[in-house]
C-alpha cells in the first residue's frame, strides 16, 4: 500500500469529520445519564430487598413491633426513585397489607385547634385562633386495627378531654365516647351517624377535615393513600425520625412532608396543611398481639354517667 | 472530588480537546449521530472512575472510546447497520467532481464496512497517526494484532474500493 494511499485515507478522514463540533454540556448530560443508571440499580436493588424482606415477614410472622434498626439492617440502601417509594407506601398502606400491623400515632395540634367527636369515629377539627373552648386540643393519640379506632384527646398540658373508640359493624360504624370533663360517655350507631354532606369532605377529597371513621375507605392509611395520589412528591434523602433513618418524601399538594421507614414504608411521621400552619403526626406500627389489641379497647371509669349523643 | 467540581473540569477538558475526541468517535462509529453517543458512553465511564484518574484523563477517554466501539459493535452488529446507511449516495461528504476526492470518500465509506478491530486499528494508524506500538497499546494487544490488522484491513479497503469504484452508476463515475 503506497504512502499517497494513506495519504488519501487520512484525507478521506479529515472531510468526513471536518463537520463535527462537540455538543454544549456533554459532561452534565453525562453525568445525569450516570445518576439516572445509579437510580435505576438501587430501585432494583430495593426491590429485591423488599421481597426478600416480606418473604422474612411472612414465614416469621409478626411478633412484635417492627424494628427499626433491624429493619434498617435489612434494608441498607437507600431508595432513589419517588414512583417506586411512593408505590411501596400506597402498597403498605393499603388494606390487606394493614392486617399485620396496629397502627399507634400521636398527632400534634396548633394552638386554638378545636376536635369535637362529631358522629360515630367522625372527629371534626377546626380553627378559632384566640378562643377559648372546653374543646381546644393539644395532641391526640390513636391506636388503629381493620375497622377499630381508638382516639384520645388531650389538652396541651395533657389533660385528657375524650376517649372515642369507633368499630364498623354489620349496620355501620358504632362508637363510644367518653367525656372526661364533665364524666360522661354515649354511644354512637350508624342511625345516628351525620350524612356524608354534613361531614365534610371525605378523606379521599383532599379536604381539611381528617375522617377517622373506621371502615373501607376511611382512617389514616386511606387518608395518606390519597393524598399520595392527589398530590407530586419528591424524594429529599433521608432524616432521623425517632430513632429511624427514615426516607423522606416533600410534596407540592396535599402532604407537606412524609417520613417513611425504608424497611417497612409505613408512615413514621407526616406534615400537612390544612390552615395558616402545618400538623405533625408520628406513627409507630405495632404487631395485633393480644396486649396490643387491648390498647383499642374503651372502657369507661367507675361513676362516669351515661347520656344521649349529642345532636350533630 | 466533588460531583459538580468534575463536571465542571470536564466540561473545560472538552472544550480544549473534545472536538478531536468527537472526530475520532465519529470515525470508530461511522456517523455524527452515533460518534457523540459513543463519547457520551464513554464520558459516562470516565465520570464514574474520575476520582481514580490521575492527571490528564484523554487517555482514559481514548481507549475507552476504542473499546466501546469494539464491543458495542461487535455485540450490536451495528456496523451492517452502519454500512447501509453508508451506501455510496448517502454520505455527508460532497464530491467536488475530481477522482480524487471521490476516492477519498469512497475509502471512509469503505472503512465503516471493515469489521470494529479492523477499522479500530486503522484509525488509531492513519487518523491518531499512532505507533503500532502505541496502537496496541492503546486497543489493548499485541504488536503483532495491529500489524495483521493493519494489514488486512488495507487490503480489504482496496479490494473494497475497486470493487466499489468498477461497480459505480454510470452516471455517477468520475471522467
Amino acid at each position: 500500500m503506497s504512502t499517497e494511499f494513506d495519504e488519501l485515507l487520512r484525507d478521506g478522514m479529515e472531510r468526513f469529520t471536518r463537520d463535527v463540533g462537540v455538543p454544549r454540556g456533554m459532561a452534565l448530560k453525562a453525568r445525569r445519564h450516570q445518576q439516572k443508571r445509579r437510580a435505576k440499580l438501587r430501585a432494583v436493588t430495593a426491590a429485591g430487598t423488599a421481597t426478600a424482606l416480606a418473604g422474612a415477614v411472612a414465614a416469621a410472622g409478626v411478633t412484635g413491633a417492627f424494628s427499626s434498626a433491624g429493619a434498617q439492617q435489612i434494608h441498607g440502601r437507600q431508595v432513589q426513585t419517588t414512583a417506586y417509594v411512593v408505590t411501596r407506601v400506597e402498597r403498605a398502606l393499603a388494606p390487606a397489607a394493614q392486617d399485620n400491623v396496629l397502627g399507634y400515632l400521636r398527632r400534634e395540634y396548633r394552638p386554638g385547634s378545636i376536635l369535637v367527636p362529631a358522629g360515630p369515629g367522625l372527629l371534626r377539627v377546626s380553627y378559632r385562633p384566640g378562643a377559648s373552648s372546653p374543646w381546644s386540643v393539644g395532641y391526640t393519640l390513636s391506636w388503629m386495627y381493620h375497622g377499630t379506632v381508638k382516639v384520645s384527646a388531650f389538652t396541651a398540658t395533657g389533660q385528657r378531654i375524650f376517649t372515642d373508640g369507633s368499630t364498623m359493624g354489620q349496620a355501620g360504624p358504632a362508637s363510644t365516647v367518653v367525656m372526661y370533663r364533665n364524666g360522661t360517655w354515649w354511644t354512637w350507631t350508624a342511625a345516628a351517624t351525620p350524612t356524608r354532606a354534613a361531614q365534610g369532605p371525605a378523606p379521599s377529597s383532599c379536604g381539611p377535615d381528617v375522617l377517622l371513621q373506621p371502615g373501607p375507605g376511611n382512617g389514616w392509611p386511606a387518608f395518606i393513600r390519597h393524598q399520595l395520589s392527589c398530590g407530586e412528591y419528591t424524594l429529599d434523602g433521608r432524616q432521623r425520625v425517632d430513632g429511624i433513618d427514615a426516607i423522606k418524601i416533600t410534596g407540592n399538594k396535599g402532604l407537606d412532608t412524609l417520613w417513611v421507614s425504608p424497611a417497612t414504608y409505613l408512615p413514621v411521621r407526616v406534615i400537612f396543611t390544612f390552615g395558616p400552619k402545618p400538623t405533625q403526626t408520628d406513627f409507630s406500627w405495632l404487631a395485633p398481639t393480644p396486649a396490643n389489641l387491648a390498647l383499642l379497647h374503651v372502657s369507661v371509669p367507675a361513676g362516669f354517667r351515661q347520656v344521649p349523643p349529642p345532636s350533630s | 472530588m466533588e460531583p459538580d467540581r468534575a463536571v465542571a473540569d470536564l466540561e473545560q477538558f472538552l472544550g480544549e480537546r473534545g472536538e478531536q475526541l468527537l472526530r475520532t468517535a465519529v470515525l470508530l462509529a461511522g456517523s455524527k449521530e452515533a460518534g457523540e453517543d459513543l463519547l457520551q458512553a464513554a464520558l459516562e465511564r470516565l465520570l464514574r472512575h474520575w476520582q481514580t484518574i490521575e492527571g490528564n484523563p484523554e487517555g482514559y477517554l481514548r481507549r475507552t472510546l476504542y473499546h466501546l466501539a469494539a464491543d458495542g459493535w461487535r455485540r450490536q452488529r451495528a456496523w451492517q447497520r452502519q454500512f447501509r446507511l453508508l451506501r455510496p449516495g448517502t454520505d455527508t461528504a460532497v464530491a467536488d467532481g475530481t477522482a480524487e476526492v471521490d476516492l477519498r470518500d469512497a475509502l471512509v465509506r469503505l472503512l465503516m464496512q471493515l469489521p470494529p478491530r479492523q477499522r479500530s486499528v486503522l484509525v488509531a494508524r492513519y487518523w491518531e497517526q499512532l505507533s503500532e506500538a502505541e496502537t496496541a497499546q492503546l486497543l489493548g494487544c499485541s504488536v503483532g494484532t495491529v500489524k495483521s490488522a493493519t494489514s488486512r484491513g488495507l487490503s480489504k479497503l482496496r479490494e473494497l474500493s475497486t470493487f466499489s469504484t468498477e461497480h459505480q452508476p454510470a452516471g455517477e463515475r468520475t471522467p
